[in-house]
Formats: structure tokens, C-alpha cells, sequence
């Protein structure tokens, strides 16, 4: 506080940032915390509705890869061999989403095996009557397997089984397909899930099933429990704030439930995307607050020294001068305000101060003059009283040496009395 | 005092001016680091497929030595300076690795090599291994070129990585079933009985799926559908099932060792079709040629090169005369892929702001070769959005007199077909 006391123009700098700038950061502040808030909600509420989407379809397309699965190969002639095998190798060639197809007659013995990788020979078709998805398709419903890998390629696949109906209405068999969950995947584009957007599929172990990026499906073989919106979704809490997301970077994000396979669709947007409008106005707005604050300081205090500042320097200087004795010093300043009108009287001030001090010195030289001819006068009488007083002083001195005689004389006959 | 407050107003405006800017995202800038362009090569050297791995390396040495050194009579990318011009002319390198055909070693070797500096990997010929390696490279977001695999379930993966020079298998047997009507409205008796004979692996089951699919639709009937194990040493159970349906159309998709075995057996077996369609691979390796030319006299197989398009295309003679000169031997498809597939990598590796993974990417994706800048007879090179090379497109030759000569396309053509494979019409 001492520096306050220094100078106007630093009290008056400080009176402004703490004035105008602080209060001003803190309402820009204030007015973007609530926009960005608004703005997250908006964004969250729209990543929840493009999951629940994204889950949506997802679902469709499992429906149509079992729908698919049991129409095409109902139409299968066990019987002929070529045909069969033209029938699904069509299959796989018009629908991509399949891996492997095997189809099995009631007592789980593989008639036909076809896969996208590698070419069976009726010995290495084998028996599927010990596996859940035949027993469970057997027994006329439609089976959901959980995700594995195929022999011959390390590719994603879950296992669906139909059952396989006579012209009497009786299981007669199954099928069961390998549906490559990549190939899933890729019919989610970007345009579905969104620019920038990450979208993948965890399981109920929370293991990392499909995403957009291949290389993170085969490179991620951790527990995907580690991401918060995991842990929401295997606990079925809803996902609040932000957190670090599967690339390692701060995210918003939502999931969505795929009923038929019990999977969880993610959706995440990294921050520094999802706020890049928001903060590219947070920046704005407070560059613009600030930026306004300094040209208003920098203003004031222009203005401030030209008005007050400089003014009070003037004067300053000037009354040092005339504390000097140059009474003739006047200060120049041409406001109108009341520094302005303070100059005048300050000149006023001088100019009264300057003729008493010339009257004073006027009289000083008369009354000067006065005394001198006084003085002169008095001169004149001290030469002549002295004159006379030596005159007085020699009449005395000869009036004084005939009484030293007497004395003189008179002296020496007390001696010899002695 | 007026120092003190001009300087508070003076860095209270540069702050504000760091902080406003510094806010924005400002435009990620590519690295202008400059390293080595060292290119990993995945090839079988030894193993069934070994002279094919051998062919695509001397492809290679031949092709960066074009690269790396002054050619000024070539008329291709980078022969008339020395190394990569927009990289201070720094040497293109490549690392190879034997991969045996075996895909698990192929996945191993992808690890090794990029740990060992590579920017980019190419191979593998085998699509088992090129699966198998390419999945390796998208686990480590390294750019993967594959000049000659060519089963279509390799670009369908979605791999954001895995690029592909050859066209696909899809393609080639729609060809011959083009081919066939073509020489049977010149008047040729084309038989409708196709026999199908392929190596059990990705490549062999992706072909013969397609050829299943055409021949269906062309009319022809499928009396083989014979599935092998590459590895097997005598495929006796194969011989003599196609002994029993003795189909006049033997379309046979093998790798070289396979190819030569089966070959050598047919006369055993009295297997003579009209006509033996390959699919490429082990038919057009030198060694298949060496091996079992005469019985393999007039069978034909679909290729992506042939050096009689150099009556057309004179680079190719000229390249191919440099590299007889050097290996004593002539180009062939395998060793004419990997020259190109090297000369796809130099090109996207100049580009590239730099050789982060990310830079070459997007210079593969932008690639854009006329078919002036390669010896193959394509129309070019560019990458669709599967990462496949959209302007390819296949030959098909007949060995004859020991060589194969380009009989289709018609225009494309040197010679006449012999029809049948034995001779007569």
C-alpha cells in the first residue's frame, strides 16, 4: 500500500485492474462456465442418442445375419453335395459378415463345412453335438455366442445357431455361423457414428470386442475395466464428466446397451474436439475482455496523466521555482477542470504574491532611501557632535592639566607624611 | 514508476495475445525429421515357395538399385537421380526376412523388422502369411504393402494399413470365364466340365470360391471340387479323385512345390484335360518352368506380366534386359510385382512429409501412378477405399516353347492359343 501512496497515476493503474479487469474475468468466467456446461449436456445428450442408435442397428444387423442364416440355408438340399456347396460358398460371397458356416444334421454330424479361410474335406467336417450352440439350436432356439477367434484367422467372430426345420415342423438340423464382428463393424461408418468419434463394443467381461480402428481391437487384449465408462456400463450406471478414454485421451462419453448379445456400444468424443467451439469462445471472449482492460487502463491512465498527472507535475515544478524566488513562473495548463481552475488561482495566487513582493521591495527601497538620507543626516550630525566632543575633550584636557599640577604636587606631600 | 505500469500493460497484452492464441488448436505440424527409408520385406527364401521369394527379391534389389542410382536411358519414377529427391536424395532400403510360408513366423518377422527400423513393410506372397503378417502391422499401425497376394478376403478386413498393388482373385477367375467365351465365339470347343484342384489355404479356398461362383453362372458344372493340403507330400488322395471325374477343364491353383509335384504326376494318373487354367503363383515361378516345363507345355494361367508386353511397353524390355543381365534369368510376374510394389513404396516414401507411419499412409492413399511410371500392364496405381489398387488388371499367357506368351486379352496378345493343351485344334 505504500506504493499507493506514491503515485497517482500507480493507484489509479491499480484501481483499474482491480476494478475493470478482475470483475470482468470474473463475469466472462462465470458466463462461459455456464454456456460450457450447457454445451456438455447438449453434447452428452447427443452421444447417448448416437449409441443408442449405433446399439440399435447393431441389433438389426445380428437379427439379419440370423435371419439371413436360417432362410438361406433352410433352402440347402443336403443331398446334393455341389449344390449345397454353391448354395454357401453364394452365401459367403454375398454376405461378408460370415466367416464360417456349418451346417449339421440332428445328431450334431457336420454335412457341410465352408469357410472363408480355409477349404474342409468331408473328413475334417467333424460333429458339433457336444456344443452348446447345436444343443441349444437343436432344441429350437436361435443361439447367441460369446466373442472368439477363428482357426485360421486371429479376426473377431461370434457364433450364432439356427435351428433347421422340416416340412413337418421338426428341427432337422442346425446352422451355425461365424460372424466376423469386424465386418460388422465397418457398416458403421463414420457418417453413423460421427467425425472424430471413437465408437467400440465391450463385452459383459468388459473385454474390447469391435472399434472403428482394427489395430486397437487386436492390439487391446487388457481389461477394458480400466476405462471408467466401462465400469459404468458393466454396472449400468450412467457416465458423468469426463475421463480418460481408450486412446488415452480426455473424452465425454455414453453407452448404449446390444440386447441381443448382451454387449455394450461406447461412444466417445475427446474433449479437446467436443470443446474446441467452446473453448475457441472461452478464448475469445476472455482475449476480448482482457485485451478491452488494458486498452481501457492503458486509456485511463493516458488520460489520467495528461489530465491530472501532468497538470500536478506542472504545478509540482512550477512551485518548486517559485519556493526558489522566480516569482515570474506561472503554470500552463489549459483544462477546464478543477486542475485547470486550481492553475489559475495557483497563477493568480503567484501573480498577487509576485506584485506584494514588488510593493515590499518597492517600500523596502523607499524606506532604504528614507534611511539613507537619514543615515547621511545623522552622519552629518555624528561628524559635527563629534567635533564638538573633541573640542569638548580638548577644553576638558586643558582645563584638566593645571588640577594634575595640584594634584601632582599635593600628592607628594602625603608621601613624605607616610 | 511509468516503466513499472507500462511494462504491467506490456505483458498483460502479450499474455492475453499467448493465451488467445495459445487456446486455439493450432494445425498439427508433420515432423520434417528426416530418417532412414528402410522398407521391411516378408518373402518366402526358403520352403515350398522359396524361388518365388527368390524372384521377388531379385525384383527388388533391381528396383532399388534403379532408385538409388542414376538410370538417365530409364523412363520410370527416380531413375534419373539418386535415391528420394524431396528426402536430401537419401537411399531407399529394404530389409528382408524369410518367412518360410509359414504365417505365424510371417507375423514374427513383422515385429522384428519394425523393431529393426522399418518405416514400411511389404510382402508376403503367400496370402496366409500376408493375413497373418498384414493383421501384425495393423496391431503396430505400420504402412503394409502387398504387391502379389491375391486373395479378395485380404483388402476385406478393413484394414486401415494393408494396402494392395495386385488385383484380386475375384477378378482373375472372372477373366477366365471371359477368356473362355472369347476363344469359344472365335470358334474353339470349349468343354463345359471343370475340375477345380487348390491348395487349401486362403489363397486357394478364395479363388476357387469365386471360380465356383462364375462357373455357375457361365454355364459350367463343377465335377471336382478338390481341396488340398499344400504341405502333403504326395496329394495322392487328390490325384486320384481327379483321375475319377477326369474333368476336360483343370482350373488348378497351387504354390510352386505343389504345382511342380502335381505336375510331375499327372501323366501317372492319365490326367489330360483339354486345357489347364492356373492361377498364377507356382505356374509362372521360374522354377515351375524349370522344373516340369515340357509337361506343363500350353497350360495356361493367368498373370498380371508378361515380357512380350514390351513390344508394347518398351520399358519393359529394357528393365527386363537389366535384369537378365543380372540374374541370368527374365522377369517374370513375382519378380515384376515386387519391382513395382518397391517403386509404389519409393514413390508414397518421397511424398511423405516425413516416415512417421501416419505421413506414408496418407501418401499411400494419394498415390497416383500412370501406367508410364510401372512395368506391369496396368492402367496405373491408386487405392480405392479398401486400400485396393482400382486400376490393375490380369493377363492371360500360355507357356509355350518354354515361355509364356500373353494370349488375352486379343489386343494385348503375341500369340495365337494352343487349344487344346495337347495340341490338334
Amino acid at each position: 500500500m505504500k506504493f499507493l501512496s506514491h503515485s497517482i497515476l500507480s493507484t489509479l493503474g491499480l484501481l483499474l485492474v482491480f476494478f475493470v479487469i478482475v470483475p470482468s474475468l470474473l463475469t466472462g468466467f462465470g458466463a462461459i462456465g455456464i454456456y460450457q456446461t450447457q454445451q456438455q449436456e447438449l453434447i452428452r445428450e447427443n452421444l447417448a442418442e448416437t449409441t443408442k442408435g449405433i446399439a440399435s442397428e447393431f441389433d438389426s444387423y445380428i437379427l439379419v445375419a440370423e435371419r439371413t442364416l436360417s432362410s438361406m440355408t433352410s433352402a440347402v438340399d443336403f443331398t446334393d453335395l455341389g449344390k449345397a456347396n454353391y448354395l454357401l460358398d453364394t452365401i459367403l460371397d454375398e454376405y461378408n459378415i460370415y466367416e464360417e458356416i456349418k451346417i449339421a444334421d440332428a445328431n450334431g454330424i457336420v454335412q457341410h463345412r465352408i469357410s472363408r479361410n480355409y477349404s474342409y474335406r468331408p473328413e475334417e467336417f467333424g460333429s458339433v453335438s457336444g456344443e452348446e450352440a447345436f444343443i441349444t439350436a437343436r432344441g429350437g432356439e436361435v443361439y447367441y455366442g460369446g466373442l472368439h477367434q477363428t482357426q485360421y484367422s486371429n479376426l473377431p467372430v461370434v457364433t450364432i445357431a439356427v435351428p433347421l426345420y422340416g416340412l413337418q415342423g421338426a428341427v432337422i438340423g442346425t446352422a451355425l455361423a461365424d460372424v466376423s464382428v469386424n465386418t460388422l463393424w465397418q457398416n458403421f461408418s463414420v457418417s453413423r457414428v460421427g467425425e472424430n468419434k471413437l465408437a467400440y463394443v465391450v463385452d459383459r467381461a468388459g473385454k474390447l470386442i469391435a472399434s472403428q480402428d482394427t489395430s486397437t481391437v487386436l492390439s487391446r487384449n487388457d481389461d477394458m475395466k480400466n476405462i471408467e465408462i466401462v465400469r459404468s456400463y458393466l454396472v449400468d450406471v450412467p457416465q458423468d464428466g469426463t475421463y480418460i478414454g481408450l486412446k488415452d485421451e480426455e473424452v465425454l462419453g455414453a453407452y448404449s446397451q446390444v440386447s441381443k448379445l448382451n454387449w455394450g456400444v461406447v461412444l466417445e468424443y475427446p474433449t479437446r474436439i467436443a470443446f474446441e467451439q467452446i473453448n475457441y469462445t472461452r478464448y475469445l471472449v476472455i482475449g476480448v475482455a482482457i485485451l478491452s482492460a488494458c486498452v481501457a487502463i492503458a486509456a485511463g491512465l493516458f488520460f489520467s496523466f495528461r489530465s491530472i498527472v501532468s497538470p500536478l507535475q506542472e504545478l509540482e515544478r512550477v512551485s518548486k521555482e517559485i519556493s526558489d524566488g522566480n516569482l515570474s513562473q506561472r503554470v500552463s495548463i489549459s483544462t477546464h477542470n478543477e486542475i485547470g481552475r486550481l492553475a489559475e488561482r495557483f497563477n493568480e495566487m503567484t501573480s498577487r504574491l509576485q506584485e506584494g513582493y514588488l510593493m515590499l521591495e518597492q517600500k523596502v527601497a523607499e524606506r532604504t532611501k528614507e534611511l539613507n538620507v537619514r543615515a547621511d543626516q545623522l552622519e552629518r550630525m555624528n561628524k559635527l557632535m563629534v567635533g564638538r566632543e573633541l573640542k569638548m575633550i580638548q577644553l576638558k584636557k586643558r582645563i584638566g592639566e593645571p588640577q594634575k599640577d595640584v594634584e601632582s604636587e599635593k600628592s607628594g606631600e602625603d608621601k613624605e607624611s607616610v | 514508476m511509468k516503466i513499472i505500469i507500462i511494462g504491467v500493460i506490456v505483458v498483460l497484452t502479450f499474455g492475453v495475445g499467448y493465451y488467445f492464441l495459445a487456446g486455439k488448436n493450432s494445425p498439427a505440424t508433420h515432423s520434417t525429421v528426416k530418417g532412414e527409408a528402410v522398407i521391411g520385406a516378408l518373402y518366402p527364401f526358403s520352403g515350398s515357395s522359396a524361388t518365388a521369394g527368390d524372384d521377388a527379391k531379385s525384383g527388388i534389389e533391381l528396383a532399388l538399385d534403379i532408385i538409388n542410382s542414376e538410370y538417365p536411358d530409364l523412363d520410370l519414377p527416380f531413375a534419373d537421380t539418386e535415391g528420394l529427391p524431396n528426402h536430401g536424395n537419401v537411399p531407399v532400403t529394404v530389409v528382408m526376412a524369410d518367412h518360410e510360408g509359414k504365417p505365424e513366423l510371417g507375423a514374427d518377422q513383422v515385429e522384428t523388422l519394425v523393431a529393426d527400423g522399418a518405416v514400411a513393410l511389404m510382402g508376403a506372397y503367400n496370402s496366409a502369411v500376408t493375413a497373418a503378417a498384414s493383421e501384425k502391422a495393423e496391431q503396430l499401425q505400420k504402412p503394409f504393402l502387398n504387391p502379389e497376394s491375391t486373395s479378395p478376403d485380404l483388402t476385406r478386413r478393413g484394414f486401415k494399413w494393408f494396402f494392395r498393388s495386385t488385383p484380386d482373385d475375384d477378378i482373375f477367375s472372372k477373366n477366365f470365364f471371359t477368356f473362355l467365351s472369347e476363344i469359344e465365339a472365335r470358334g474353339v470347343s470349349v468343354p463345359k466340365d471343370i475340375g477345380l484342384l487348390y491348395e487349401n489355404g486362403l489363397f486357394g479356398t478364395g479363388v476357387a470360391r469365386a471360380e465356383k461362383k462364375y462357373a455357375v453362372l457361365n454355364g459350367y458344372s463343377v465335377v471336382n471340387d478338390l481341396p488340398y493340403n499344400a504341405a502333403d507330400s504326395t496329394y495322392q488322395s487328390v490325384l486320384q479323385e481327379l483321375a475319377n471325374g477326369q474333368p476336360s477343364l483343370l482350373f488348378q491353383t497351387s504354390y510352386e512345390r505343389d504345382a511342380i509335384s502335381l505336375f510331375e504326376q499327372y501323366a501317372n494318373y492319365d490326367i489330360a484335360p483339354t486345357a489347364i487354367i492356373g492361377m498364377n503363383a507356382g505356374f509362372i515361378s521360374s522354377g515351375f518352368v524349370t522344373a516340369v516345363g515340357e509337361q506343363a507345355e500350353n497350360v495356361l494361367s493367368r498373370e498380371v506380366f508378361s515380357l512380350d508386353i514390351g513390344d508394347k511397353k518398351p520399358i519393359v524390355t529394357k528393365i527386363n534386359d537389366l535384369y537378365r543381365e543380372r540374374y541370368g534369368r527374365d522377369m517374370n510376374g513375382n519378380s515384376a510385382r515386387a519391382f513395382t510394389g518397391v517403386f509404389i513404396m519409393a514413390d508414397a516414401l518421397n511424398r511423405s512429409d516425413s516416415f512417421a507411419a501416419e505421413d506414408i499412409h496418407g501418401a499411400l492413399m494419394d498415390t497416383a501412378l500412370t501406367a508410364n511410371d510401372i512395368v506391369m500392364p496396368w492402367t496405373g496405381v491408386s487405392f480405392n477405399e479398401e486400400n485396393q489398387n482400382e486400376l490393375g488388371s490380369g493377363i492371360i499367357v500360355q507357356l509355350q516353347n518354354g515361355k509364356y506368351r500373353t494370349v488375352w486379352p486379343f489386343d494385348l496378345a503375341s500369340q495365337d492359343v494352343v487349344w487344346p493343351m495337347q495340341g490338334g485344334e
